[in-house]
C-alpha cells in the first residue's frame, strides 16, 4: 500500500481560538479516490518557546468543488507530493500548505481535536480501521489555533494511503 | 467496521478538588442491536494560561438511562457532519454528549478506568477490541474529570468508538 506525505513548516497559528489551515490533502473528483489519513505529526517550532496550548483539529470540507476552498501558499500536485517508497504511484489527490485565506466551507463538526502545551508535540497514529476518511472531492486539514492571544508557530506531516 | 467520534472543545472541569465533572459521553439508543465500545481517548488542556495542576481522569457508564438521572448536556447526533470517521458509513447507534449543565446521578460506582494528566500534558489512550470499554443499548459511558487542587482546567479532545 503506497504511503503519501505532506509537511509544513514553522507555521503560524491562528489565535484565540481562531483556527489556521497548516495542510490539506484534495482528493480527486475522481470515483477511485479514497484515501484515509494514517498520521498527523504537529510539534512547536517557535524560537522561544511559549507557555501556551495549541489545539489541532482535523477538519473535512465535503464537497470542495461546491465552495470556497480557500487560498493556500502553496498547491502540490500529485506527481510532486512525497511519498515513502519513490516509486509508488502518483496519488489520486493534490494537497495544499500554508494557508493565507481560510476555506470557508468546512464541516460544522470537527473529525478530530486535541490540545497539548507549547513545550510538547503530538504525534498521533490513526489505527487503520478508525481513521479518517477522505472521498472524492473532499479535503481533509490539519488546522491549529492558539488558546491564547499569541500565535504559536508549528511544524509537522500528515500522512495518507489509498483505500 | 465504521468509526464515529464525539469532540469537546475548552470545556471546563469544575473548581472543586477531587469533584468530577461530566466532560462528554456516547448514549446508545434504545433499539435493540445498539452497542458500541470505545476505542481511544484523546484529551488535552485548553486554559488561555496554562495551569500547573493535576486533573484526575475517569470513565463511568450509566446501565439505563431510560430510568432517568442521565443529566443536561448538549446532544450530537449521528447525522451531524464530522461525527463518521467516513461520511459514507452508517449511522451510529448512538449520539454524543458533551457541555453537560448538569451532572448525570446514576453512574455505577466503580469507574471502568482511571488517569491522571498534568495540564501541561495530556493523554492518548488506545484500547484493543477485546479491551475495549462497552455500553449496550440504553447506556450512557461518560468520561469525567476532577482537578487534584481547588482550579478548574479546560480540556479538549475526542472520544473516537465503534460499533460491532
Amino acid at each position: 500500500m503506497p504511503s503519501y506525505k505532506v509537511t509544513f513548516d514553522d507555521f503560524e497559528s491562528g489565535v484565540s481560538d481562531a483556527y489556521k489551515t497548516a495542510v490539506a490533502v484534495i482528493a480527486n473528483d475522481d470515483d477511485q479516490a479514497r484515501f484515509r489519513i494514517t498520521s498527523v505529526t504537529v510539534g512547536p517550532s517557535d524560537n522561544t518557546p511559549p507557555d501556551a496550548n495549541l489545539s489541532v483539529v482535523l477538519h473535512r470540507i465535503a464537497d470542495v468543488s461546491g465552495g470556497t476552498a480557500g487560498t493556500a501558499a502553496a498547491t502540490i500536485a500529485s506527481g510532486a507530493i512525497q511519498r515513502a517508497n519513490v516509486n509508488s504511484q502518483d496519488p489520486l489527490a493534490s494537497a495544499k500548505t500554508e494557508y493565507s485565506a481560510e476555506p470557508t466551507v468546512y464541516e460544522s463538526e470537527v473529525l478530530y481535536i486535541m490540545d497539548f502545551n507549547a513545550h510538547a508535540g503530538l504525534p498521533r497514529e490513526f489505527d487503520r480501521r478508525n481513521a479518517p476518511v477522505i472521498n472524492r472531492d473532499q479535503h481533509i486539514a490539519i488546522r491549529v489555533a492558539s488558546r491564547t492571544g499569541t500565535a504559536i508557530r508549528c511544524s509537522g506531516t500528515i500522512e495518507f494511503e489509498p483505500i | 467496521m465504521p468509526a464515529f467520534t464525539i469532540t469537546f472543545d475548552d470545556v471546563a472541569t469544575g473548581a472543586v478538588a477531587d469533584t468530577f465533572k461530566t466532560i462528554a459521553g456516547i448514549q446508545t439508543e434504545v433499539a435493540a442491536g445498539s452497542r458500541i465500545r470505545l476505542r481511544e481517548l484523546d484529551i488535552g488542556p485548553s486554559d488561555d494560561t496554562p495551569v500547573d495542576v493535576n486533573v484526575a481522569l475517569r470513565l463511568k457508564r450509566i446501565l439505563d438511562v431510560s430510568a432517568g438521572g442521565a443529566g443536561g448536556a448538549t446532544t450530537v447526533p449521528p447525522a451531524t457532519t464530522g461525527v463518521k470517521r467516513d461520511d459514507q458509513s452508517q449511522d451510529p447507534p448512538a449520539n454524543g454528549k458533551r457541555d453537560y449543565t448538569s451532572e448525570p446521578t446514576v453512574y455505577e460506582t466503580e469507574p471502568l478506568w482511571k488517569g491522571e494528566i498534568n495540564a501541561h500534558g495530556g493523554a492518548i489512550k488506545f484500547w484493543s477490541e477485546e479491551d475495549a470499554p462497552e455500553i449496550g443499548l440504553d447506556a450512557l459511558l461518560g468520561l469525567l474529570a476532577a482537578p487534584r487542587t481547588a482550579a478548574a482546567v479546560k480540556l479538549s479532545g475526542t472520544l473516537t468508538y465503534e460499533t460491532w
